[in-house]
């Protein structure tokens, strides 16, 4: 019995040393992930994240503060070979909500066109794109880049991009899908816009892909600007398995959608260790009557408005732009930012003050190095419902590798 | 200067820099002569002198540098490891290496793209190497292309270095 055992043994070994042996021999034999990280000229690791404390002040209450390790990304790209790249970020929200944000993938023809798919940012704006924490003024992201134009705002589909550097241009044009209005309930707000209609790829419904195009032009030393551009429908599973023939329910269905144009402009300009920036978003969205009506809550309609709006401006300065020596940044910024979510609405909706913003934010940033910055800044926040400003001083650590 | 296996290996674009030889040094019926043991072998980068009968009335270097992406690049550009986004670019100098053009030809990289911008690359014009560039304040700051922008003043730089000691021996 023993020497059958043994014998068993010896063979097991052996069989395990030709598979070994054949997988030397032949690279195919290797796993994706193995042959990945056995070639590591191909694959990049990145990552970005920021830790933020967020206080309250100023009131005659106690407000507790918040730590928050807001978000931690990670990111993986594989170049299969010179034309082939595949792209994915994995991020991290407050420690315990983890999204895929990108992963995509890009055919590179040559400079003027690259052909990509996959689930990717909407080209819309400055932060959407460049949302790094040390790429951008302050401890938060612009609060229009929160509530006009949802970062980190990301569906799947598919287009080209690329650059024409005789005229200083750079496009992107992409077929994508769109929010979800209506998924059971209501998605769309006038407290949130359209936030919440997100579906960032996550089993995402779609009937009508919507069109998302940018073109930026930076052919004047330290000037960029863009202008974005999204136009489609939402999404709504009040079409699923619908009849066609069946005019009500379409009828019905109908009211569960919007129509939205959404155009953004931005202008990014350095010089001299001075930085200014400025951000417009408008959203003009159909159908909201219909919509809110469909989406009533207890017989009271939904409050989402036909139109929003948010800008800021900005103004910075490097204080050791002067001093030869000093290699880090302090960045010295303030900058003015409205916005409206219930901009117009539709007759018989009255607005809500409290969706009308301002808000003021001034602070400094240290960047001892680009890939990191120490950032504090106090933002005074006010709605049309208020008469005074809110206080919140922020403090953080921004990363980027 | 990275190095790159023999597939990925980077295209010299002879007619654009024959034709930027011609515009910058007005000279005619040159030779690129390549410029052998200052670089390694391994290295994308390389450097031509420009020869015209028998003198030399400058230098072409062209090289292959990291780039980035939003989320995630490398700002190391020796760590041949870490090579994932790239774009391509060549310089001419005059016969004391002083830069006279600079041209990114070949974009593969997700951001970054204003480097390509000829009035930020006119900032280059002139730069012989003896000083150091400071990003942000000797080369003015990119929005949306910081890291392109760095790697690429890094490696002209270094390139700067290497025509001036061939220039000194």
């Amino acid at each position: 019995m023993k020497a059958i055992a043994y014998i068993l043994l010896i063979i097991t070994l052996l069989h395990c040393n030709s598979v070994l042996f054949s997988q030397n021999e032949n690279n195919q034999d290797f796993n994706a992930a193995s042959l990945m990280l056995s070639s590591p000229k191909k694959l990049t690791v990145g990552g970005y994240g920021q830790i933020d404390f967020n206080q309250p002040f100023g009131d005659n209450k106690i407000q507790n503060g918040k730590l928050d390790v807001h978000r931690l990304v990670i990111l993986f790209g594989y170049r299969f070979n010179e034309k082939l790249s595949f792209v994915s970020e994995i991020e991290i929200e407050h420690v315990k909500e983890i999204y895929v944000e990108q992963a995509f993938l890009n055919y590179s023809v040559n400079t003027y066109l690259q052909i990509r798919g996959g689930l990717m940012l909407i080209p819309m704006g400055i932060i959407n794109e460049y949302h790094e924490p040390t790429t951008f003024n302050g401890v938060e992201r612009p609060l229009i880049d929160k509530y006009i134009s949802p970062t980190t705002w990301r569906e799947i589909g598919v287009g080209i991009t690329g650059s024409v550097p005789e005229l200083s241009l750079r496009y992107q044009t992409y077929l994508m899908n769109g929010f979800s209005s209506y998924n059971g309930s209501a998605q769309l707000s006038g407290k949130n816009g359209l936030r919440k209609g997100r579906q960032k790829g996550a089993e995402s419904i779609i009937r009508t892909p919507v069109s998302a195009s940018r073109i930026e032009y930076y052919g004047i030393m330290g000037l960029n600007l863009g202008l974005s551009v999204y136009l489609g429908g939402t999404q709504s599973t009040e079409f699923n398995k619908l009849n066609r023939d069946d005019n009500n329910a379409m009828t019905i269905a109908d009211s569960s959608v919007v129509k939205i144009r959404m155009f953004g402009f931005d202008a990014r300009y350095q010089r001299n260790g001075f930085q200014f920036r400025a951000q417009t978003y408008y959203t003009k969205l159909l159908n909201t009557s219909q919509y809110n009506y469909f989406t009533a809550s207890d017989n009271v309609p939904n409050d989402v408005g036909n139109s929003m709006y948010g800008y800021y401006v900005e103004a910075g300065y490097n204080v050791f732009q002067e001093l030869a020596k000093i290699k880090s940044e302090l960045i010295s910024f303030v900058r003015y930012s409205a916005f409206n979510t219930q901009n117009t609405v539709v007759s018989g909706l009255s607005t809500n003050p409290a969706y009308q913003m301002q808000v003021i934010t001034a602070g400094i940033g240290w960047k001892p190095i680009s890939e990191v910055a120490i950032k504090a800044d106090i933002q005074l926040l006010k709605s049309d419902q208020e008469s005074t400003f809110r206080n919140v001083f922020n403090a953080g650590i921004a990363i980027w590798f | 200067m990275n190095s790159f296996s023999d597939a990925d290996q980077i295209r010299i674009p002879y007619n654009k820099i024959v034709k930027t030889i011609n515009k910058q040094i007005g000279a005619q019926g040159f030779q690129l002569q390549p410029v052998e043991g200052l670089i390694d072998t391994y290295s994308q980068s390389k450097i031509f002198s420009i020869q015209s009968d028998t003198s030399i009335s400058g230098y072409v270097y062209v090289s292959r540098v990291n780039s980035c992406r939003s989320g995630g690049c490398s700002i190391m550009p020796d760590d041949i490891a870490l090579e994932f986004e790239y774009f391509d670019y060549f310089f001419i100098t005059d016969s004391i290496g002083n830069v006279l053009n600079v041209k990114v030809y070949n974009y593969q990289a997700t951001h970054g793209h204003q480097v390509m911008s000829k009035g930020w690359l006119k900032q280059f014009i002139g730069f012989s190497g003896k000083q150091s560039l400071n990003y942000g304040k000797d080369i003015q700051a990119i929005s949306g292309a910081t890291i392109s922008a760095q790697t690429l003043i890094h490696d002209l730089e270094q390139a700067e270095g290497l025509i001036q000691s061939l220039l000194n021996n």
